[in-house]
C-alpha cells in the first residue's frame, strides 16, 4: 500500500487563466482548467513507452464543480431554464472526464470526495490504481472558490483558516528510482499507533518534522511521506480521530 | 444485502418485479412511496445498512472494517431548495448555511459514519453512473490487499431537481417506460434508492456470492456520450475477467447497464459482443433490468449487483422488461423472459458520464 512520487505540480487561478487560448477550454470550468494544467505538467514525466491505457487518473475534490452547480441552479431560479452544459459540468466526475479527454488518458479513473480528507483519499485511491496494474497514476487535488458563496465557504471552515483555491497533482509509480519521495497510506488503529511511534522516534532522533497535522475527523488514516531510501522521514503527516 | 427502492425494502421485491416484467414509473420517474423527507439519502442508506448488517450477522462495525459509498448527488435533495432561495435572495446566507454545510458530497459519508459509529477507513466514490460498480470493485480490492478485514459498500441516490431537470435538459429523460436495447427506445427513466452489501473473506461464513474481479477504464472521448465502439467498456470487461481469472467462455450471463438511451445501448452492445467474438464465442444471454427500475445513477451498480446475487442464489436469469425487438446495431442476445439455468459466473457492466466504465465478475 505505497507508491513513489515522481513529480509534483500546482496551479492557481491566475496561472491557468493565462494559458487558456485553446478553443477546447471555452466550455471548461475553473476546476477543469486547474486540474488539466496540474496534470498536463506531469504527463511529460511519463516515459513515452508507457501506453495511455496503463496510466490511471484520480481527482480528489471536496466541493466538486460547485460553480457549475451554482450556475445550473441560477438558471432554474432566475429564468426557470435548465442549462445542459451547466448540468453536465456540475457532476463531480466531470473534472476527471475533461482531463482524461484532453490528455487522452485511457486507464482507470476515480473521483473521490471526503471533505477535508479528500486529498489523502485521492492519494490512497492512486495507490489502489497502482496495485491494479497501472504503471503511473496522476493524482489531482482541486477545489475553487465560488464568489457568491465565498462567505459561506469561509464560515464552513471557520475563522482560523483562510479559504484558498487551486489545483495540484502528484505523479505516482511503483518505481523507487528517481522518485522524489515514498508515500504510504496506513489506516486503522494499529497503524495509527505505529506512525505515532514513528513520529516519536523521529523527534527523539532530532530529525526535523516538517509538518504534522492532528485534526478532527473520523478516520484513523495516516499519510506518511519519506525519502525513497526509507531511512529518513522528510515529512510525516498524520491524522487521528478527535 | 440491504436495499430500499420504489419496489419496497429488500432485494426480493425488486427482483420479483423484474422477473414479472413490471415497473413503477410515473412519467419516467420512480419515486419512493414513503413520505419523501429531505434527508432521504441518509435515511434510506441507514435502512439499507441495518438490513445488510442484520443479514450478514454483523452486530457492529470494527475499526479494521471499511465503508465505501457511491453517489452522484449525495444530499442535494436537502440543500437544493435552499440554494434556489438563496440565489433568489429570498433567504440570507445565515439561513442557507445549515443546508450549505451538506453541499460537499463527503458530508453524507461523514454523517453516515457518525450515525453508525464507525471510525475506520472510508471512501466516497463519485464516478458518475459507474460509481456503484467501482465501489464494489474497490471494496473487494481493499479486502484482497488487506486494507480492511470486512467492507460495507453501498450506493445511494435521491431524485432531485438537479438530476431530473438536468437529464431533461440533455433530452435523455423519457416519460415513456424505458426500453433497453429495443428498436423503439426513447431514453432513460430515473429512480431513487439505496443498497448496501457486506463483503468479507472469512472462510467460516458461507457467502451469498463472490465478487471475483473488477475492471475500471476511461473512454477519453466525450463528457456525456460513450466511445461509439465501447472501447473503454471493452477494457473494463477484459480487466474484470482477467482479475477474476476466468475466460469469456465461462461467463453464463451478462447483466448490462442498458439504460435505454440511443448511444449507451449501441456502444455497450458492441463492447459486450466484441469481448466474446474475439474469443471465438457467441455472446451469452444479456439482460438490462432498467425497464423495470430505471437508472439509479451512482447507486445503480450496487443495486444491480444485488439483483445479480439474487439471481445467482435462485439460479435464474432475469428478463429485459419492455424489450421487443433489437434496435439498429444491437447484436447481442437480449433476454426476453426469465429462465432457470445453471449460473456460475455473471458479468456486470456499467458505463457512465465522463467516459467512466466499470465491470464486475460476480460468481456463485
Amino acid at each position: 500500500m505505497k507508491g513513489f512520487v515522481h513529480a509534483v505540480s500546482h496551479f492557481d487561478r491566475q496561472m491557468v487563466e493565462s494559458l487558456i487560448p485553446h478553443p477546447d477550454f471555452r466550455r471548461a470550468t475553473l476546476n477543469m482548467r486547474l486540474a488539466y494544467a496540474s496534470a498536463s505538467a506531469l504527463t511529460r514525466k511519463i516515459p513515452s513507452s508507457v501506453p495511455n491505457t496503463r496510466v490511471g487518473l484520480v481527482v480528489g475534490t471536496s466541493y466538486g464543480e460547485l460553480q457549475a452547480t451554482y450556475d445550473f441552479f441560477s438558471g432554474l431560479a432566475v429564468e426557470n431554464v435548465a442549462r445542459p452544459l451547466a448540468f453536465q459540468n456540475s457532476l463531480h466526475h466531470s473534472t476527471l472526464g475533461f482531463v482524461s479527454r484532453m490528455l487522452q488518458l485511457l486507464g482507470p479513473g476515480l473521483t473521490v470526495s471526503r471533505d477535508y480528507f479528500t486529498g489523502e483519499d485521492a492519494i490512497d485511491a492512486g495507490i489502489q490504481l497502482l496495485e491494479l496494474d497501472c504503471d503511473y497514476v496522476i493524482v489531482i487535488g482541486v477545489d475553487a472558490v465560488v464568489e457568491p458563496l465565498r462567505e459561506l465557504m469561509q464560515e464552513r471552515i471557520g475563522n482560523k483558516l483562510r479559504l484558498a483555491e487551486g489545483g495540484g497533482a502528484l505523479l505516482l509509480s511503483r518505481e523507487a528510482t528517481d522518485a522524489l519521495c515514498e508515500i504510504e497510506i496506513l489506516s486503522g488503529q494499529s497503524n495509527t499507533a505505529k506512525i505515532m511511534e514513528a513520529e516519536t522516534h523521529y523527534d527523539s532522533d532530532a530529525v526535523e518534522v516538517v509538518a504534522k497535522t492532528i485534526g478532527a475527523g473520523y478516520s484513523g488514516g495516516v499519510l506518511n511521506l519519506r525519502k525513497p531510501d526509507g531511512k529518513i522521514s522528510s515529512i510525516s503527516l498524520s491524522r487521528v480521530g478527535a | 444485502m440491504g436495499m430500499v427502492t420504489p419496489a419496497g425494502s429488500g432485494t426480493e421485491p425488486l427482483w420479483t418485479l423484474v422477473r414479472e416484467q413490471k415497473s413503477y414509473f410515473d412519467k419516467g420517474l420512480g419515486f419512493l412511496s414513503q413520505n419523501r423527507v429531505e434527508t432521504l439519502a441518509e435515511s434510506i442508506s441507514l435502512q439499507s445498512i441495518e438490513a445488510a448488517m442484520k443479514q450478514a450477522g454483523w452486530t457492529s462495525l470494527r475499526p479494521d472494517d471499511g465503508v465505501i459509498l457511491a453517489t452522484t448527488t449525495g444530499e442535494a435533495l436537502t440543500w437544493e431548495k435552499g440554494m434556489v432561495s438563496f440565489i433568489r435572495r429570498e433567504i440570507s446566507g445565515d439561513k442557507f448555511f445549515p443546508d450549505f454545510q451538506l453541499l460537499p458530497l463527503g458530508s453524507l459519508l461523514t454523517s453516515l459514519s457518525q450515525k453508525i459509529g464507525f471510525q475506520g477507513r472510508t471512501q466516497l466514490l463519485t464516478t458518475a453512473c459507474a460509481a456503484g460498480v467501482h465501489a464494489v470493485a474497490t471494496a473487494s480490492h481493499w479486502i484482497r490487499t488487506g486494507r480492511v478485514k470486512r467492507c460495507l459498500v453501498g450506493g445511494v441516490e435521491a431524485l432531485c431537481s438537479l438530476t431530473v431537470q438536468g437529464f431533461k435538459s440533455l433530452q435523455l429523460l423519457s416519460e415513456q417506460p424505458c426500453r433497453p436495447f429495443d428498436t423503439g427506445r426513447t431514453g432513460i427513466n430515473l429512480s431513487e434508492g439505496a443498497a448496501f452489501l457486506c463483503l468479507e473473506s472469512d472462510p467460516r461464513h458461507t457467502p451469498l456470492a463472490e465478487i471475483r474481479g473488477g475492471g475500471f477504464s476511461l473512454d477519453a472521448y466525450h463528457m456525456t456520450s460513450p466511445d461509439p465502439e465501447g472501447k473503454g467498456s471493452q477494457r473494463a470487461l477484459r480487466q474484470a475477467l482477467a482479475q477474476a481469472g476466468i475466460s469469456a467462455r465461462e461467463v453464463d450471463w451478462v447483466h448490462a447497464h442498458g439504460t435505454g438511451s440511443l448511444h449507451n445501448d449501441i456502444a455497450e452492445s458492441i463492447a459486450i459482443a466484441t469481448i466474446f467474438r474475439e474469443a471465438g464465442l457467441n455472446t451469452p444471454p444479456v439482460t438490462s433490468t432498467k425497464g423495470t427500475h430505471g437508472h439509479f445513477l451512482g447507486a445503480t451498480g450496487v443495486i444491480e449487483t444485488a439483483l445479480v446475487v439474487e439471481s445467482l442464489l435462485r439460479q435464474e436469469i432475469l428478463p429485459t422488461t419492455n424489450f421487443q425487438s433489437a434496435g439498429d446495431k444491437i447484436e447481442i442476445p437480449v433476454v426476453r423472459n426469465a429462465k432457470k439455468t445453471e449460473l456460475r459466473h455473471v458479468l456486470k457492466n456499467v458505463l457512465g458520464f465522463s467516459g467512466s466504465n466499470g465491470a464486475l465478475v460476480v460468481s456463485k
